[in-house]
């Protein structure tokens, strides 16, 4: 086995992780609004949705931004 | 070798493409549908915004420079408060403007994974880093397939006045595209729920068969399960058949196997560190291997990718998510493992933004494997519907007579998909099973493994 990363990982874990944005990006908020729903219908309030929806998209941000950095570490 | 960051220029052709892409179909739709026209070039352009507020966004945190706070709550009252203020407005439709939001994210993930055939990785396909086909292309591509997707739809949803149940509308191909008013719709297409328009298996002509048998009906109701467990056996069959009598010198199978894990082994490897790799490989060659098997065996006619449902797909991200999550636990300790998901608060700032820094934290961990389940599911899925959608039409074209015209053009356009599914699914499953490696490089203590964590 080789100690050393081949480029050609190298290009594919780019292609992995940066197809994966979009579906982060579109999927955390929503997530968070499934929670936020569900935990609204539990607790009987009114507003979690909207705080987890927001906290959905900022961790979908957050991840994007985790994911950037992670794709253009070299070798 | 430094290259220019690819990531920057394939955001600017996707936004490109979407937008031709958007402006084509709202000028299709607008003489008869001028508010879905206007809602579907809406929600591209809520989109675009999205992307240009995140792109800046994203450069400001990566470059380390200020405003990046102001830059959010701007974003968050243009994008989102359009959005909303759209949805309060009663002429806007949902569905168009959905599908004038998802343009650009369609259009991105299709760029990415035009990286693996030109930016990407370059060993694949001999190619360095090189501009394939710009554009145009890619929008040309996503309105040819929105359009044989329209244009296929009515036909696949069969007769719309025999029974309008939900049920009617989710038959398989073969019947769907010469409806039969002969068939009477029995109770046995009824059970198919998932609303996929696929070819029909053995399972399915099977059940129309015999409707009454139990032990049919039950394999029929449960499909993804049962191909899943075929998947399964057929890949520990191939397993030990290579290896059941191992030589030094070893024979094709054994070799071809071999080579296979070896490879795996050396890329998983990479990533990992020599250390890690010894002990999670065989998780992360387990997936890789399934799901490969798994995919194949949808090109198989008769047969079904059981990865076409999102089902499997989300039991084996979940699989990856609890794996990881015991590996995080297990290297960090429970306190240390709480730390990392509450951000490691260390000053006062930090234990203030705590509530808001857990959610998101949280929320981020369990979106990847969602996104994982969700890009796999969607891959797979949009290949068979897309075989579907041209075996249809072929079907078609044949019942109405036009089999010189028709099945020449339109068998070689099928078989140059199955060929292309056959790379796809290798395509997914070694993205599957990295990403799975990258999720656990990101959990495991990182001064101990690989070359790449130079990094504080």
């Amino acid at each position: 086995m080789t100690g050393k990363t081949p480029k050609k990982v190298t290009g594919w874990r780019q292609v992995g992780l940066l197809s994966s944005i979009p579906f982060i990006l579109a999927l955390a908020p929503l997530i968070g609004l499934a929670i936020g729903m569900y935990l609204d219908r539990h607790f009987r309030t009114k507003f979690l949705w909207i705080v987890l929806l927001v906290l959905g998209f900022v961790a979908g941000v957050r991840e994007t931004i985790k994911i950037v950095k992670l794709s253009q570490q070299e070798d | 070798m430094q290259t220019p960051r690819p990531g920057r220029d394939i955001l600017d052709r996707a936004l490109r493409a979407s937008w031709l892409a958007a402006i084509f179909i709202a000028l299709v739709l607008a003489p008869s549908h001028p508010y879905d026209a206007l809602s579907l070039l809406a929600g591209q352009l809520i989109a675009f915004l999205h992307f240009m507020f995140l792109r800046k966004i994203v450069k400001l945190f990566t470059e380390k420079r200020g405003g990046a706070g102001a830059l959010i709550a701007i974003k968050l009252v243009l994008v989102y408060g359009g959005l909303m203020a759209l949805m309060s407005w009663g002429r806007v439709r949902y569905a168009p403007l959905c599908a004038g939001f998802a343009l650009p994210f369609l259009a991105l993930f299709l760029k990415s994974m035009m990286l693996a055939f030109g930016a990407g990785p370059a060993s694949l396909w001999r190619r360095p880093r090189q501009p394939v086909g710009g554009s145009g292309v890619s929008g040309a591509a996503v309105i040819a397939i929105l359009f044989v997707l329209a244009a296929a739809s009515p036909a696949l949803a069969g007769p719309p006045t025999v029974t309008d149940t939900p049920a009617s509308s989710k038959t398989h191909a073969g019947e769907a595209a010469i409806p039969d008013p002969s068939h009477p719709q029995p109770a046995a297409s009824a059970h198919h729920e998932e609303g996929a328009a696929e070819l029909p298996n053995w399972l399915v002509i099977l059940h129309d068969w015999n409707p009454d048998n139990p032990v049919i009906t039950w394999l029929d109701e449960n499909q993804v399960i049962v191909f899943a467990w075929i998947a399964g056996f057929l890949f520990l069959f191939i397993s030990w058949i290579a290896m059941r009598n191992a030589k030094m010198v070893p024979g094709v199978l054994q070799n071809a196997i071999e080579w296979m894990v070896e490879s795996m082994e050396n890329i998983a490897g990479g990533l990992l560190g020599e250390k890690h790799i010894q002990r999670h490989f065989p998780i992360i060659g387990a997936l890789f291997f399934y799901i490969l098997t798994i995919n194949m065996l949808g090109i198989i006619p008769g047969m079904k990718s059981a990865t076409s449902s999102l089902d499997l797909t989300l039991a084996l991200a979940l699989i990856t998510f609890l794996y990881v999550q015991f590996w995080g636990i297990r290297n960090l300790g429970i306190v240390g493992y709480l730390d990392h998901l509450a951000g490691s608060p260390r000053d006062a700032i930090g234990w203030a933004m705590l509530p808001v820094m857990l959610p998101v934290h949280v929320l981020g961990e369990l979106a990847k494997p969602v996104s994982l389940s969700c890009r796999l599911f969607g891959n797979i899925f949009g290949e068979d519907t897309l075989i579907v959608v041209f075996v249809g039409a072929t079907a078609m074209l044949i019942k109405a007579s036009l089999v010189a015209l028709a099945v020449p053009p339109m068998a070689g356009i099928t078989a140059l998909f199955m060929m292309l599914q056959t790379l796809t699914s290798i395509v997914q499953a070694l993205i599957f099973s990295l990403l799975a490696t990258v999720y656990l490089y990101m959990m495991l203590p990182h001064e101990e493994h690989g070359p790449e964590e130079s990094h504080a």
